[in-house]
C-alpha cells in the first residue's frame, strides 16, 4: 500500500511540478535566445546557450549596486516591520482598550485600502513633509523605507495579533513573577515563541518588498538608488518588450529571493522539530 | 540598567540607520533649496526608452563641457505619464521632460515655460513647434510617420491606389495564407493610428472633430469612414485577430514574410535590428480613397519646467540650446538618437530607411496630420479599443455596425 | 511601584508609538487626503485647477454603469479565487506536512511563483495563454479547451483566477503550515488513538483549531482578490471588450487615463468601504468561531 502512494505522490509531484514551474521554465529559457528566435520560438531551448543578454542586462541594469538598493531597502524594512509589529500587536493582546481596538480595527483596514487611491496624496504628503523637516522622504531610501513600514505594518500586526492571543498568559505571568520588565518579559519570553509568525511574516514581506514596483517607481527618481524591479522594468518599453534582457534581469532578481526562502525555510523546519520534541 | 540600554540601542540604530541612508544616499536635490552654480543639477525625464543610454551619455558630454550636472532620471518603463505625475506631485519634477500635443499638453501646459524667446526658435520647421493659446512652449523631438510599411518582394509590382485594389490584392495574398496588412493588439495599432486617416482626410478636421463631439456629425454616415470600414472588414477577414498579436510578433510576421505589410511607423525599424531582411522596404500610404499620403506628426516636444528655481530654467534652456544648436548636441540628436528633426538647420543624418521615407514625404510635404491629439482623454484607450476587439472577434460584425458602435462609444467618451 | 514602570515601561513603548506615527503619516492622512480630494473635480496635477463640486462625484458613480460592472466582475473573480486558492492552500499544507522525502522540494515549488511580482506574472503567462496554449491545443487535439484564453470574455476571467491562484496558493500554504505546525501534536494523536480516521482527525480536529489562520486567510485572500490590479492590467488589460475590468482597475482608469481624479477619488473611497464592511463582517464570524487557548 505504501509503496503505491508513494508512486502516485510521485507522480502528483512531478505533474504538479510541471504545472507550476513552467513559466519558470520559460522565463529561464528565453534569457539566452535574442528578440527573434523568442518570436519564432518562445518554447524551445535556445539554439546557443549565449550568456551575452545576461551580460547585457546586467550593465542595463546596474546590477551589483541595484542589488545592493534591494538588499538593504527589503532587509531594513523587514527588521523594522518586525520589531515593530511585534511588540505592537503584543501591546494591543495585553493591553485591551478602547485605543488599542481603534489602532486595530484601523490597521486591517490598510490591508483594504486600494493602494491607487492613496499614492498621490502620500506622494504629496512626503513631498510637503520634505519641505518642512528637511528630512529626505523623497527621492532616498530612508524615505522607501518609512513607507515601506507604513504599508507593511497592517499585515504584520494583523498576524502577530492572531498566534499572540495563543501564547497562554501563565507563562508571561510566570516571568512577571520573576521580575520581569516588559522589554525582557517581551523579548526574552514572548518573541520566542513567534518565531514561527516571525519567520513567515519575514518571507512574505521580504518577497512583497524585493518585488515591489509602484511604490519605489513614484518615490525614488534617482537611477543609482533603484530597486530591481525599476531597472528590470525599464525593458518594458510602452509598445514593447525586450523579452530577452526583460527574462534575464528576472531571473536575476528571482534567484536571491528562492536562495533567501531556502534558507529560511529550513529555520522553520528547524523549530519545527525542536518543537516537536517539547 | 541592561533594558534601558537595550531600548535605546534598539531605538537608537533603528532611527541611525534609517536616517545614515538618507545622509549618503538622498538623491539629486530637485531644486527646493537654491544650491549654488557649482554643485547646479538639472534632470530630464522623457518617455522614449529607446534613447535613454545615448541621453545619458549626451549628458556626460554637457557636464564635462560647462560643469553643470546633468542628471537623466530613470527609464519611464510602460507608463511616462503616470510617473511624470507622480515625481511633479512629489516635488521631484524634472527639470527638461517631453510633451505631446493633445491630452498631455492640456493638463501640463501650466508647468510649461514660455520658450519663444530662444534663439533657435527660427529653425523650427513650420507648424511644428508645440504651441498652446498662441505661446511656443515645446521645441520639436522628433518628427514620426506611419503608414504601410511593405515588403516590396511580396507587392511585386501591385500598387495599391484604391479599395478595390486592396480587397483584390488581399484575397490574393490570403490564398497564400499570407496577409496583406498585420496590425496588433495595442490600442493605438489595432486602431488609433488607422483611424486616424479618415479623420485627417476631413477637410477641416478640428471643425469636424466639434461637432462629432457635439452629435452633429457621425462617423457612420461620413464617406471617409464607411469606406475605411469596408477596408476594415478585408483586414479581418484576411489577417489574424490583432488582439493575440503583439507588437512584437507584428514584426515577426513581417520579416519572416507572413504579413505582407504591417501598419507601422518608422520607429518600427528598431524591431527589425533582430532580424537579417532579404526583402527591400518601403512606406506606403493607406489607400483610403485614393490617398496617397501619409500620417506624420511629433510625437513629443522638449519643454522647461516653470516651477524650478530661476537657477534651473536658465540651465535647463541653455542645455536645450546647446542640444540644438550645436554640431555636438545635433549629432547626437541625428547620428545617436536617429531622430528625423524637425529643425530646419539640423541635417538629416544617415537613418534607416524608412525614417529616410518619412523624411521625404515631409519635404514633399505629402502628409496628412495626426489628429487624434486632440480626441477627448482616453477616448481610444477607454473607449474605441473595446469596440474593435469585439469588431475583431465577431466575424458577423458588418463595417457599418462597426461604424455605429463606434460612435455610441465616441459619445460616451466625450466628457 | 511606581518606580519599576518609568524605564524600561516608557522606552518600550515607544515602539509601538514609532509605529503609529509611521502608521499615521504614511496611511492615515493620506487616506484622509484623498477623501478630501472626492469632494473635487481635478486632473491630479499638483498645479491645475481644482474645483469644489460637493458630493457631486458621488452622486455620479451611482449611475456609472461601468463602475458597477466592474464591481460584479469583481465579486465574481474574489468567490472563485478566495475558494480556489484556499483549498489548494489548505490542501497543500496538509499534504507537506507530513512525513513525505521530497516535501521540501514540493514547498519551494509551490511557493515560487509568489516570488515573481505580480506585474511581471501578468505579462509572462499573457505569453503562456498566446502562444503555448493553442499550440498546445492543436497538438493535442483539444482545441475547445486549450485556446489562447485570453480572447474569451468568460475564459479569460477563468486564467485571472487560475492565475491568482498559482500566485497565491504558496502563501496561503505558508499560513497554513504554520497554523498547522502550531496544533500540538497530541491532540492528533490522541484522535489517532480513539480510532478515527485520517478525514476525521483533518475534519474534527485539525480544522477547529486551525480556525485562527483561517481567519487569516480568508481575510488576506478576500482583501487581495477585491484588490487586484496589477495582475489584472498586465494579464488582461480589462478586456476582452471590458470584461475583466475589475475596481481597481476601473478607479484606475477614472484617475489617470480618463484624468478625472476626484472622481476616482470617491469611487475608490466607496470601494474601500464596500470592501470593509464584506471583510471586518467575515473576520469579526470567523473571530467568533475561534478556539481561544
Amino acid at each position: 500500500m505504501k509503496k503505491r502512494k508513494n508512486i502516485i505522490g510521485s507522480v502528483l509531484l512531478i505533474l504538479l511540478g510541471l504545472a507550476f514551474l513552467s513559466p519558470f521554465y520559460l522565463v529561464f529559457v528565453n534569457a539566452f535566445k535574442n528578440r527573434v528566435e523568442i518570436a519564432l520560438d518562445p518554447l524551445g531551448m535556445p539554439k546557443e546557450w549565449s550568456l551575452e543578454y545576461f551580460i547585457e542586462a546586467v550593465e542595463k541594469m546596474n546590477f551589483l549596486q541595484t542589488l545592493g538598493n534591494t538588499v538593504k531597502v527589503s532587509f531594513i524594512s523587514v527588521f523594522g516591520i518586525i520589531v515593530l509589529t511585534s511588540t505592537t500587536a503584543w501591546i494591543m493582546v495585553r493591553m485591551k482598550n478602547k485605543w488599542t481596538e481603534i489602532l486595530f480595527y484601523s490597521l486591517i483596514a490598510t490591508m483594504i485600502i486600494p493602494t491607487q487611491s492613496i499614492m498621490m496624496p502620500l506622494m504629496q504628503f512626503m513631498g510637503s513633509m520634505t519641505d518642512k523637516t528637511g528630512i529626505p522622504f523623497l527621492n532616498s531610501h530612508f524615505g522607501l523605507i518609512y513607507m515601506n513600514i507604513g504599508f507593511g505594518c497592517g499585515m504584520g500586526v494583523f498576524l502577530y495579533h492572531g498566534f499572540i492571543k495563543s501564547i497562554p498568559l501563565e507563562i508571561e505571568e510566570a516571568a512577571i513573577l520573576d521580575g520581569c520588565n516588559l522589554w525582557q518579559r517581551f523579548w526574552y519570553v514572548v518573541f520566542p515563541m513567534l518565531k514561527n509568525i516571525t519567520i513567515t511574516v519575514a518571507i512574505l514581506d521580504v518577497i512583497w518588498l524585493w518585488n515591489d514596483y509602484l511604490l519605489p517607481s513614484l518615490a525614488l527618481s534617482s537611477k543609482d538608488l533603484f530597486t530591481l524591479p525599476l531597472s528590470t522594468f525599464s525593458f518594458f518599453e510602452q509598445y514593447t518588450i525586450q523579452w530577452n534582457l526583460a527574462m534575464a534581469g528576472l531571473s536575476m532578481t528571482i534567484i536571491p529571493v528562492i536562495v533567501f526562502y531556502l534558507a529560511a525555510q529550513r529555520y522553520i523546519m528547524d523549530s519545527v522539530a525542536s518543537g516537536a520534541l517539547k | 540598567m541592561k533594558k534601558r540600554a537595550i531600548s535605546f540601542l534598539l531605538a537608537a540604530a533603528l532611527t541611525l540607520g534609517l536616517i545614515g541612508c538618507s545622509g549618503r544616499e538622498s538623491g539629486s536635490d530637485s531644486g527646493k533649496t537654491d544650491s549654488p552654480s557649482k554643485d547646479l543639477t538639472i534632470s530630464i525625464f522623457q518617455s522614449k526608452n529607446s534613447i535613454i543610454d545615448q541621453l545619458e551619455d549626451m549628458a556626460e558630454e554637457y557636464t564635462e563641457l560647462t560643469g553643470i550636472k546633468v542628471e537623466v532620471l530613470g527609464a519611464p518603463g510602460e507608463n511616462y505619464l503616470d510617473n511624470l505625475r507622480g515625481k511633479l506631485t512629489g516635488k521631484q519634477g524634472p527639470t527638461i521632460f517631453t510633451v505631446s500635443e493633445g491630452t498631455q499638453l492640456d493638463i501640463l501646459h501650466s508647468y510649461l515655460c514660455d520658450l519663444s524667446k530662444e534663439p533657435y526658435v527660427s529653425e523650427i520647421a513650420e507648424g511644428m513647434g508645440l504651441e498652446y493659446e498662441g505661446t511656443l512652449l515645446g521645441i520639436p523631438q522628433a518628427v514620426e510617420g506611419y503608414g504601410m510599411v511593405c515588403n516590396d518582394d511580396l507587392f511585386g509590382d501591385t500598387e495599391l491606389k484604391d479599395f478595390d485594389s486592396f480587397q483584390a490584392f488581399a484575397e490574393e495574398l490570403s490564398a497564400k495564407d499570407i496577409s496583406l496588412v498585420e496590425l496588433s493588439d495595442n490600442s493605438y495599432f489595432m486602431l488609433g493610428h488607422i483611424l486616424n486617416t479618415p479623420f485627417a482626410m476631413q477637410e477641416d478636421y478640428r471643425a469636424y472633430l466639434e461637432k462629432l463631439n457635439a452629435g452633429e456629425v457621425k462617423m457612420s454616415e461620413t464617406p471617409e469612414f464607411i469606406e475605411w470600414a469596408k477596408f476594415m472588414e478585408v483586414i479581418r477577414d484576411t489577417s489574424g485577430n490583432p488582439m493575440g498579436i503583439t507588437y512584437d510578433d507584428q514584426a515577426a510576421d513581417f520579416m519572416t514574410g507572413k504579413a505582407a505589410s504591417i501598419h507601422q511607423g518608422n520607429w518600427v525599424w528598431l524591431q527589425f535590428a533582430d532580424y537579417e531582411a532579404d526583402f527591400d522596404i518601403s512606406l506606403r500610404p493607406f489607400p483610403l480613397m485614393g490617398n496617397e499620403k501619409i500620417c506624420v506628426g511629433i510625437p513629443n516636444a522638449w519643454v522647461v519646467n516653470n516651477q524650478k528655481s530661476e537657477e534651473e530654467i536658465e540651465a535647463g534652456k541653455d542645455f536645450l540650446e546647446w542640444m540644438f544648436t550645436s554640431e555636438r548636441g545635433q549629432h547626437y540628436i541625428t547620428e545617436e538618437f536617429k531622430f528625423i528633426p524637425a529643425m530646419k538647420n539640423i541635417e538629416v543624418a544617415d537613418i534607416d530607411p524608412l525614417s529616410m521615407a518619412v523624411h521625404e514625404y515631409v519635404m514633399e510635404e505629402n502628409t496628412l496630420p495626426w489628429t487624434y491629439n486632440i480626441w477627448p482623454e482616453g477616448m481610444v484607450t477607454n473607449q474605441l479599443a473595446a469596440v474593435a476587439q469585439k469588431f475583431f472577434s465577431d466575424t458577423s460584425m458588418t463595417g457599418s455596425e462597426f461604424l455605429e458602435e463606434l460612435d455610441k462609444a465616441w459619445s460616451a467618451g466625450v466628457k | 511601584m511606581k518606580k519599576r514602570r518609568s524605564a524600561a515601561y516608557y522606552s518600550f513603548m515607544c515602539l509601538p508609538l514609532i509605529m503609529t506615527l509611521i502608521f499615521l503619516t504614511v496611511i492615515v492622512v493620506p487616506f484622509f487626503l484623498g477623501i478630501g480630494y472626492s469632494f473635487f473635480k481635478w486632473d491630479g496635477i499638483p498645479i491645475n485647477p481644482k474645483i469644489f463640486v460637493g458630493l457631486d462625484n458621488y452622486t455620479e458613480l451611482f449611475s456609472d454603469v461601468r463602475f458597477w460592472q466592474s464591481g460584479k466582475h469583481t465579486v465574481i473573480f474574489t468567490i472563485f479565487s478566495v475558494i480556489s486558492t484556499n483549498c489548494l492552500g489548505l490542501a497543500f499544507a496538509v499534504l507537506l506536512t507530513r512525513k513525505y522525502a521530497a516535501r521540501n522540494v514540493a514547498r519551494v515549488m509551490v511557493f515560487a511563483p509568489h516570488l515573481i511580482g505580480g506585474l511581471l506574472l501578468g505579462f509572462i503567462w499573457k505569453f503562456v495563454f498566446s502562444s503555448p496554449f493553442p499550440k498546445l491545443g492543436e497538438v493535442l487535439g483539444i482545441e475547445n479547451l486549450l485556446f489562447n484564453w485570453l480572447l474569451n470574455e468568460g475564459f479569460a476571467m477563468a486564467a485571472l483566477v487560475f492565475v491568482n491562484t498559482w500566485k497565491m496558493a504558496g502563501y496561503i500554504m505558508i499560513i497554513y503550515i504554520s497554523g498547522i505546525q502550531g496544533i500540538s501534536t497530541e491532540f492528533i494523536e490522541a484522535a489517532h488513538v480513539d480510532g478515527a480516521s485520517a478525514i476525521q482527525r483533518f475534519w474534527y480536529i485539525m480544522l477547529p483549531l486551525l480556525r485562527p489562520a483561517v481567519t487569516i486567510t480568508t481575510f488576506i485572500t478576500l482583501a487581495n482578490s477585491f484588490k487586484i490590479f496589477d495582475v489584472n492590467l498586465s494579464l488582461t488589460g480589462g478586456g476582452p471588450f471590458n470584461s475583466t475590468e475589475m475596481f481597481a482597475m476601473n478607479i484606475y482608469n477614472e484617475m489617470f487615463t480618463r484624468g478625472n481624479y476626484g472622481y476616482g477619488q470617491a469611487k475608490a473611497i466607496v470601494f474601500f468601504i464596500l470592501v470593509a464592511v464584506v471583510t471586518l463582517a467575515q473576520t469579526y464570524a470567523n473571530k467568533q468561531k475561534e478556539v481561544e487557548m
